[in-house]
């Protein structure tokens, strides 16, 4: 060894020098679970002989990533000590959540480390259901895999390939759009709609953004919320969560006021500056009936309502028809007595909570859950929006705006083949997108009557990505017959939950902190975001990224689907894309320089952001420079069409165009007429059940824990399920005191809710929030797989929901069930 | 008197047994034990008088709870065969060094401090409280002796300062 000299032993200085040692890992395994400390920098010479096997070198880092407990996906940091992930904390830089972490957060280690997790492929044996696995190898499952599609294609039946995913984002998405593309098949199946979809549409339809909005709460002053649960399971979860403490408390002298609208006493409600019971779906009602104030008294914002937005005053389209506005409409039909009568909320408290929203500017109309899962959430979505025109709220500091997307590169479009051409001619297995429903991008609700009918194909294979229809559905016995006639199916989930159980080959996955993967966050902030998530230690287990089995599976089955994935791995794919973040240069990143240098940056931040106003101009400005269609000029073109469809395809039946446009509306469950279709209005609810026989209105709510139906594996979120109502472990029947005694129960007895679909077992809590016509159970437990800790435990209300939609949007109305309810 | 032969040999037993005692107390009073090292070590001269940080050898500590031991090409930063005063291991360890090349095999030390599979500990987060390495590692860094094995942590040493500071005393701060 020569001298050393001082520039040599300066870099000797530098941690993380570049010798690794598979060595040294060989010789410290970590004693905890089974984990190995990885190979340690260290040179071996600085480590002496006489270690005994479980002495650890304690290498600490933090590594970001972003989080997957929910769909608002907030910066994370993970604390990883001597190879084991010992803390997560929130990124204090990543915008969504600035540093904070809730609950279900800060419990992901468990999901991580959970002991029932899939530890390699597996492979059916026996009957489905009997929950009996072999282990094979991955080269195996991934052979036996592209056999089965190559089969079909071969058949030329690509198109009876679905996958169905959740509410992933990122280049999954894209890798599965491309993927199903090449290989022939529209069943991109994505279960966006069994929950706040129809709020992307009533967006969609007023203000050209299929999206949810981004809310400038730093600055907002009054918060009217329509059962939307900020303290709860709303998203962006921390973001509001913040929002509230700061509307509250963050800025001297100016304390925002919170109106939740709820027909329960929730613990949003319980915590807002105000709570105004409901009755439940009018939320609709309620928000014509400020409206109606607003006008008369002439609090809205002439210059925006008149200069930006389209449909107020009456107007005559270019045949020189007369329609009329909405201004009109509203001062007609929705004055403050008939409204308090269909919503129960009294006159005084309408007007003055319309002078108070129109008062305190900026102010902003929220909506949750409470009106999405509802028969007619699209309407009721656009009311609300309605008086975020009114006060002029929009693309407004304080109020609601369009999140940019952050511009990720654009990929070489997908090379078709002629079996891909055939197959994408069929339609979609759900009838999403077609003349049934126009406006839909999915529709779940259809799919398990079609594979039941087998028309107008059947399937004949189905990948399940990041979603567990077989809990998470209304009705789940009905798809489970319809999975039956599948005969093939591959699930990518890492937990052995109940449809993973049902299918035949498992590719289990990554969990969220082992892996690669990229995000754009849902609407949070008003900049564009892009998240990007690393494994913060080694994979546990004989796991792969489902990135990289796709990609492999697109090799295995050669062209074109080689070609429209050709990347070698899935971060070959997400750094082609963050490819376009580096050519704009205008970031959070601070550097302009090589692309390796952001890529370490995004490495070592954990995301991206572009907090300067992102050419919002061009965004927001929607197509005629209209801001906001009262009068939505998209559902009347989407409605004509749909009505010359039907002229046309029933052309024997020689239907004039109202005669087609009426039968389109019936279809569509649409019950005003006129001008008034295409504007906010009032629809009443449609209850499944009769009356008489099913007296209870019944609303599956979600807690924080299991805001995303995820956390019953995890013991951390089940020890303060239901914080609120002292209950952990397990699920509840929340009952008014008044009800209970009319059914003879009292607090901790058994008592069965039956719908018409079906029948559970639950204990009463007794909570006088509650209405006294209402009850609600939460959603989340009640597994009948998934690990130890969530088999058995609690019910899923879902069994009771019967599957209702929104017919205009195609999305779950699962709010819309009675049940009836007798002591056990 | 007529016993006082008795007496006088009963005076000189009892003084021969305390001076056997007091001798044997003394000749096998508690001392510490000090490890042999390789190379002899004078952390006085070299962290007090020539000034050094303790991270100028042990340069792990922000980032592993093994700080780490230096290796010869530290000690040759000042050292080389004709300078190492007084320090013959070091001189012969330097030769075999130089002759060996690349297939040296480094500096055997005898590790001391050890942190076992089941704890987690995180040396950053003391240093970030200026914690000084004596405070916890002895006194050390003004000896002229070898670290010795009195001056080992145990979880008590662990559990009465962090209760003195009003630190975390839970099982989960460190066997997580």
């Amino acid at each position: 060894m020569k001298r050393i000299n001082r520039l040599q032993f300066l870099k000797m200085l530098g941690c993380g020098s570049a010798a690794s040692l598979a060595g040294a890992a060989g010789l410290w395994p970590a004693s905890w679970a089974g984990v190995k400390e990885p190979p340690s920098e260290l040179p071996p010479e600085l480590i002496a002989e006489e270690i005994e096997s479980d002495w650890l070198l304690g290498h600490e880092k933090w590594v970001p990533s972003f989080c997957l407990q929910c769909p608002t996906g907030c910066g994370i940091k993970v604390r990883v000590i001597g190879g084991r992930a010992v803390k997560i904390e929130g990124n204090p830089y990543y915008p969504v959540n600035l540093g904070r972490l809730c609950p279900k957060g800060q419990a992901g280690l468990q999901v991580l480390y959970d002991p029932d997790r899939i530890k390699g492929p597996l492979k059916r044996v026996g009957e489905r259901g009997l929950n009996q696995w072999e282990s094979i190898s991955w080269e195996q499952a991934l052979n036996e895999v592209a056999r089965e599609l190559k089969k079909l294609r071969d058949k030329g039946m690509p198109h009876t390939l679905a996958i169905m995913s959740g509410r992933s984002r990122g280049q999954m998405v894209t890798l599965i759009e491309r993927f199903l593309k090449a290989y022939g098949s529209p069943n991109d199946l994505r279960r966006d709609s069994v929950a706040t979809e129809s709020i992307k549409i009533g967006n969609y339809l007023t203000q050209g953004h299929r999206n949810y909005f981004a809310y400038d709460w730093d600055n907002t002053n009054y918060v009217l919320s329509f059962g939307l649960g900020f303290l709860e399971a709303g998203r962006p979860a921390m973001r509001l969560l913040r929002a509230y403490g700061h509307l509250h408390q963050g800025r001297a002298g100016r304390r925002a006021k919170i109106v939740q609208v709820d027909p329960r006493f929730s613990i949003t409600s319980a915590k807002a500056d105000e709570w105004v019971p409901i009755n439940p779906g009018t939320d609709g009602a309620l928000a014509l009936g400020l409206a109606y104030v607003i006008i008369r008294r002439g609090l809205y914002g002439e210059k925006f309502v008149r200069e930006q937005c389209f449909g107020f005053d009456e107007w005559a389209d270019d045949k020189g028809q007369h329609h009329q506005g909405f201004q009109q409409m509203v001062l007609q039909e929705y004055s403050p007595s008939f409204v308090s009568q269909i919503t129960g909320v009294p006159e005084e408290t309408i007007n003055r909570l319309a002078e108070e929203f129109a008062g305190h500017r900026p102010a902003v109309a929220i909506a949750g859950r409470g009106v999405s899962m509802r028969s007619n959430a699209i309407f009721t979505q656009m009311a609300i929006n309605s008086l975020n025109a009114l006060v002029g709220s929009i693309g407004e500091v304080g109020g609601i705006w369009e999140q940019p997307e952050p511009p990720l590169e654009e990929l070489a479009p997908v090379v078709k083949d002629p079996v891909a051409e055939e197959g994408l001619g069929h339609s979609r297995i759900d009838a999403a997108a077609s003349h049934f429903y126009p406006l839909s991008e999915n529709v779940f609700h259809r799919l398990a009557d079609r594979l039941l009918s087998g028309e107008p194909y059947s399937l004949q294979a189905l990948f399940l990505y990041y979603t567990n229809p077989l809990y998470s559905s209304a009705e789940p016995d009905k798809i489970r017959r319809a999975l039956e006639k599948i005969p093939f199916m591959v699930s990518f989930s890492p937990f052995m939950d109940e449809s993973t159980a049902y299918s035949d080959i498992i590719l289990p996955d990554h969990t969220y902190l082992e892996r690669w993967q990229d995000d754009v966050p849902d609407p949070a902030v008003t900049f564009p975001v892009f998240g990007l998530r690393q494994p913060v230690i080694e994979p546990l287990y004989n796991t792969m990224n489902s990135g990289d089995v796709f990609l492999k599976l697109a090799k295995a089955l050669g062209s074109p689907m080689a070609e429209a994935l050709p990347w070698p791995t899935f971060v070959d794919l997400i750094k082609e894309r963050v490819k376009g973040l580096w050519k704009a240069q205008q970031n959070s990143m601070g550097t302009n320089g090589s692309f390796e240098e952001l890529w370490n940056k995004l490495l070592s931040e954990g995301g991206w952001w572009a907090p300067v106003p992102w050419e919002i101009e061009q965004e927001s400005k929607p197509k005629d420079g209209k801001r906001f269609y009262f009068y939505s000029t998209e559902l009347y073109k989407r409605l004509k069409a749909a009505a010359e469809y039907e002229q046309l395809s029933q052309k024997d039946l020689g239907l004039s165009f109202a005669e087609a446009q009426e039968r389109v509306f019936v279809r569509l469950g649409i019950v005003a007429r006129g001008d008034k279709v295409y504007m906010p209005h009032y629809v009443p609810l449609q209850l499944i059940g009769n009356k008489d026989e099913f007296p209870f209105h019944l609303i599956v709510y979600k807690t924080m824990t299991q805001a995303e139906g995820r956390g019953a594996n995890v013991p951390n979120l089940q020890e303060i399920f239901g914080l609120q109502v002292r209950k952990q472990w397990d699920s509840w029947v929340e009952m008014n005191p008044r009800t209970a005694e009319l059914l003879g129960v009292v607090d901790g007895d058994e008592v069965w809710v039956e719908s018409p679909v079906g029948r559970l077992k639950g204990r009463v809590v007794l909570f006088p929030g509650v209405s006294p016509e209402m009850v609600h159970i939460p959603h989340g437990l009640g597994h009948q797989d998934y690990g130890h800790w969530a088999k058995g435990r609690g019910i899923n209300p879902n069994w009771l929901l019967q599957d209702q939609c929104d017919l205009l949007g195609g999305t779950a109305a699962w709010f819309s069930t009675r049940v009836k309810m007798y002591k056990a | 008197m007529r016993n006082s032969g008795i007496i006088r040999l009963i005076v000189g037993v009892v003084v021969l047994v305390l001076v056997g005692v007091v001798g044997g107390a003394y000749a096998f009073r508690p001392r510490p034990h000090y490890v042999e090292q390789p190379v002899k070590f004078n952390h006085l001269l070299h962290h007090q008088e020539l000034d050094m940080e303790c991270s100028f050898c042990h340069l792990y500590v922000q980032d592993y709870a093994l700080a780490g031991m230096p290796k010869l090409e530290t000690c040759m930063f000042c050292h080389d065969e004709a300078n190492s005063p007084g320090n013959p291991q070091l001189v012969s360890l330097i030769k075999k060094a130089n002759q060996e090349g690349e297939n040296f095999a480094g500096v055997k030390w005898v590790r001391m401090y050890k942190n076992p599979g089941h704890v987690i500990f995180s040396h950053r987060v003391h240093l970030r409280q200026r914690i000084e390495c004596a405070t916890c590692h002895g006194p050390t860094g003004d000896s002229k002796k070898p670290v010795s094995a009195d001056y080992l942590i145990t979880m008590g040493q662990c559990i009465s300062c962090h209760e003195a500071r009003q630190v975390s005393n839970d099982c989960l701060t460190c066997h997580k």
